[in-house]
């Protein structure tokens, strides 16, 4: 009961969240320079075309006119109609939306295999040559900006060896993972830099623990004591990291997509962007910030159910 | 085995299937007569109004839909759904008949109220329809026979009706309602859309039911690369067999590659310093020219373009139709540059602000290529990147000095005068130069092309004297191409190609 009241306030309080960031989305939008009318007449825009195109696109308007309308649309599921794509947003965003969640499932299960596999080696073997080189990764993965490790890898693999496609998302199971393999591992470096820190501190202070040294006494080794004792304990904190890591992610998401020419969100938040097309803007970062947020409350969720010690009040 | 130990060879078998098929070797993915062009930006529209704001989206469009009249490379006006026209003596009444046998990709014939619904459309249009509105009533006396009035005579009656928003669809969109039609518009040009995916690919295949002669290709396939460097990979690696915007820096690259093939095109596209003539210090006629004089054309083309273009001494570029380079400021002379300023109320120099679009670049480069050369003369140019748009909101306000903007010219320029007369960052020379108004009047009312284009000149040549817009260059449009990609060629002064012509082999 106690857990379906948690969730039911963390739901609300989702829900009131995103209504000011729509509101601070909303402003930030109309703080810009320009509109959307300017942007497609471009140098030839007469005042008298600007305000024809306005009134065309329901610009003209007061402010807490069009915004009391866009929330009415909200509670509908509409999103209203994207300016350059000239169809609806919610349209727009469902063609888009399955490449960035394909590409963000890839990178979470490549950055998952890589810092479990090197946090445990580094804590495992620390103190040692291999512990060292692992802590030093961090800096080599968060000093590089993911472009230049996507262009490196683009050259490297596509040119040099041309073993994957440089670019594009083909068709298919095979054709999706060799397409988004470069750009998942782009993304990967990063969060795996961050992560592989935290796990290794985790497990070093796991495998120093009473109740691990207890483990021990009663004869578990190897990998029954890491996958049951020691990993469970040790990634709490490293949960609590991730949640911060997607949010990152997403930002990551959007220049890893334009260099290798994926047809994900983040190409639609740059081409909105460009181009003022505020319905499309404001969708998609409504979506990103909802996705942020339920990804923190899962996180919580799953940090109770790891340690009985926390509760969900 | 253990359950756990079964279940970790599970994941192991897997993750070692992801590997090989991962970095199994990429195929070829296009056969010889299938195109993959890779693009800069993606279709995000083929509505005939709209895709005015994107390049990609008109380009496509002109291969599905044609026109009445359209304007070949060579900037003339060919007949393609009409097959001739007649103006009446008052110069108000255009009576087109069209040509037998033309059909749209369904095999429905097009017939005179196909052209009614087209051309009322277009006149409703919110970004094209201002093209269109001085048409006052349309007229279809029989099926092959349509009469276009205009409230004053309009001698770009043709080159409007050979814009997008005028290339002939059905009647009624054949019955679809918007959405639907414009996701798979029905037209009469040599190619029809087979598979749109937003952000990925547009497939376009040959129109069975198409009047000429048919594209050799089996199929044409745009795909939306935006970095330029992987649109390059794509093209060495096969996943492309053309590529647009080359960038400038790889042009020497390409050429030297016999696998590759480069080609330049001129296109209608100046950019141009503009001068806000309304206040100080460019309300002085003076200090424009100086400015003028003062920048080198020929460096800013070796700076931004890496020798490819040309330098442009109008806001219109040479290449288009109608377009022109004055002799004024063309060649840098600093001399004359520096008896203007004498002349000017700032003969010890003056400051001023620029503003361009931070994003580009080439404008990048090229505004301190303008700061050096206008230091030369004691003249402070303060640079202010900032986005696009911003340029473009602060053009419709008084407290701006000088920015960078550029213009890309369709058909006939004489449209492009009629903005220059009207108002904003591209306007503001209108009130200065009356002539240039009165002599733009005159033009409209001159049916004959040559003498029209003359005209032109002689504007570019007063407004380019008068510097309150000053030309800077007039960049290419370059495409790579694997070799066995045969005949890329434009198809209109816009640079764009014309791929019924290609031939891969």
């Amino acid at each position: 009961m106690a857990r379906t009241r948690y969730l039911a306030r963390r739901l609300a309080s989702i829900l009131v969240t995103l209504l000011g960031v729509s509101l601070l989305l909303f402003v930030m939008l109309q703080l810009q320079p320009g509109g959307p009318a300017e942007a497609m007449l471009g140098i030839t825009a007469t005042p008298q075309r600007v305000a024809a195109l306005n009134r065309e696109l329901g610009l003209d308007q007061p402010l807490p006119e069009q915004y009391l309308h866009y929330l009415v649309r909200l509670t509908h599921g509409d999103l209203g109609e994207s300016v350059i794509f000239d169809r609806p947003v919610t349209e727009v965003i469902a063609a888009a939306l399955p490449t960035t969640l394909k590409l963000g499932a890839y990178v979470l299960i490549l950055s998952g295999m890589t810092t479990v596999s090197l946090a445990t080696l580094a804590a495992v073997r620390r103190g040692r040559p291999v512990d060292h080189a692992i802590r030093a990764l961090p800096l080599v993965g968060l000093g590089m900006p993911s472009f230049w490790i996507g262009v490196m890898l683009l050259f490297l693999f596509t040119l040099r060896f041309q073993v994957l496609p440089a670019g594009g998302l083909q068709p298919g199971l095979a054709g999706g993972l060799r397409s988004l393999l470069l750009p998942a591992v782009t993304l990967s470096v990063a969060v795996s830099a961050i992560l592989v820190r935290s796990l290794r501190r985790g497990l070093i202070d796991v495998l120093e623990s009473d109740h691990v040294t207890a483990a021990r006494a009663r004869g578990l080794t190897g990998a029954r004591l890491l996958l049951g004792h020691v990993l469970p304990n040790a990634a709490i904190p490293t949960l609590t990291l991730t949640s911060l890591v997607f949010a990152s992610l997403l930002g990551g998401a959007v220049i890893v997509e334009s260099v290798f020419a994926l047809p994900g969100i983040g190409q639609l938040l740059v081409d909105g962007f460009r181009r003022h097309d505020v319905p499309l803007v404001m969708g998609v970062a409504l979506l990103t910030a909802a996705a942020v947020m339920v990804v923190n409350l899962l996180m919580d969720v799953a940090y109770a159910l790891l340690d009985p010690r926390v509760g969900l009040r | 085995m253990g359950r756990r130990r079964r279940a970790w060879a599970g994941v192991g078998i897997l993750l070692s299937a992801v590997a090989v098929v991962s970095c199994s070797r990429t195929p070829e993915t296009a056969t010889p007569a299938e195109l993959v062009v890779a693009r800069a930006a993606d279709v995000t529209t083929l509505d005939s109004d709209t895709i005015s704001t994107s390049r990609e989206g008109a380009e496509t469009y002109g291969l599905i839909a044609q026109p009445l009249y359209a304007i070949d490379a060579d900037g003339e006006l060919r007949p393609v759904v009409a097959e001739s026209h007649t103006v009446s003596t008052d110069k108000l009444t255009w009576t087109f008949v069209l040509r037998r046998g033309v059909r749209f990709s369904t095999g429905a014939p097009v017939t005179a109220a196909d052209v009614k619904f087209t051309i009322e459309r277009a006149r409703n249009g919110p970004l094209q329809g201002d093209l269109y509105r001085g048409i006052t009533s349309i007229e279809t006396p029989d099926d092959r026979t349509v009469v276009l009035r205009t409230a004053e005579p309009d001698s770009w009656l043709l080159f409007s009706l050979a814009n997008h928003p005028a290339a002939v669809i059905p009647k009624d969109l054949g019955g679809m309602d918007e959405q639907s039609f414009w996701r798979d518009p029905i037209g009469t040009g040599p190619f029809m859309v087979d598979r749109w995916e937003q952000g990925r690919q547009i497939r376009l295949v040959p129109n069975p039911n198409f009047q000429g002669q048919r594209p050799s290709l089996a199929s044409l396939t745009f795909r939306p690369v935006p970095d330029a460097q992987t649109r390059m990979l794509q093209l060495r690696n096969g996943q492309a067999d053309l590529v647009e915007d080359v960038p400038y820096a790889q042009a020497a690259t390409v050429q030297a590659d016999t696998t590759l093939r480069l080609v330049e095109v001129p296109t209608p596209t100046a950019v141009f310093l503009t001068l806000n003539t309304a206040r100080p210090p460019f309300d002085d006629r003076h200090a424009r020219r100086a400015v003028s004089l003062a920048i080198d054309r020929q460096q800013l083309v070796q700076a931004t373009l890496l020798g490819q273009g040309r330098p442009a001494g109008s806001f219109l570029a040479e290449s288009a139709l109608g377009g022109a380079t004055p002799e004024f400021g063309v060649a840098r002379d600093l001399d004359a540059a520096r008896d203007e300023l004498a002349e000017s109320s700032f003969p010890g120099g003056f400051s001023f602000e620029i503003m361009y679009d931070a994003a580009d670049a080439q404008v990048g480069t090229a505004v301190q290529v303008i700061q050096a050369d206008l230091a030369e003369l004691g003249i402070t140019a303060t640079l202010n990147g900032t986005d696009r748009n911003a340029v473009l909101a602060a053009y419709g306000t008084p407290n701006w000095n000088a920015g960078i903007a550029d213009i890309t010219a369709h058909g006939d320029v004489g449209y492009v005068f009629q903005f220059y007369t009207a108002t904003n960052g591209l306007g503001s020379g209108s009130t200065l130069i009356p002539e240039v108004g009165r002599r733009w009047e005159e033009s409209k009312l001159e049916p004959e092309g040559s003498r029209r284009l003359a005209i032109y000149r002689d504007l570019a040549t007063l407004i380019a004297e008068d510097a309150p817009q000053i030309g800077l260059y007039n960049p290419p449009r370059i495409y790579a191409a694997r070799a066995g990609v045969q005949a890329v060629e434009p198809v209109d002064p816009t640079g764009a190609l014309d791929f019924a012509k290609i031939v891969v082999k």
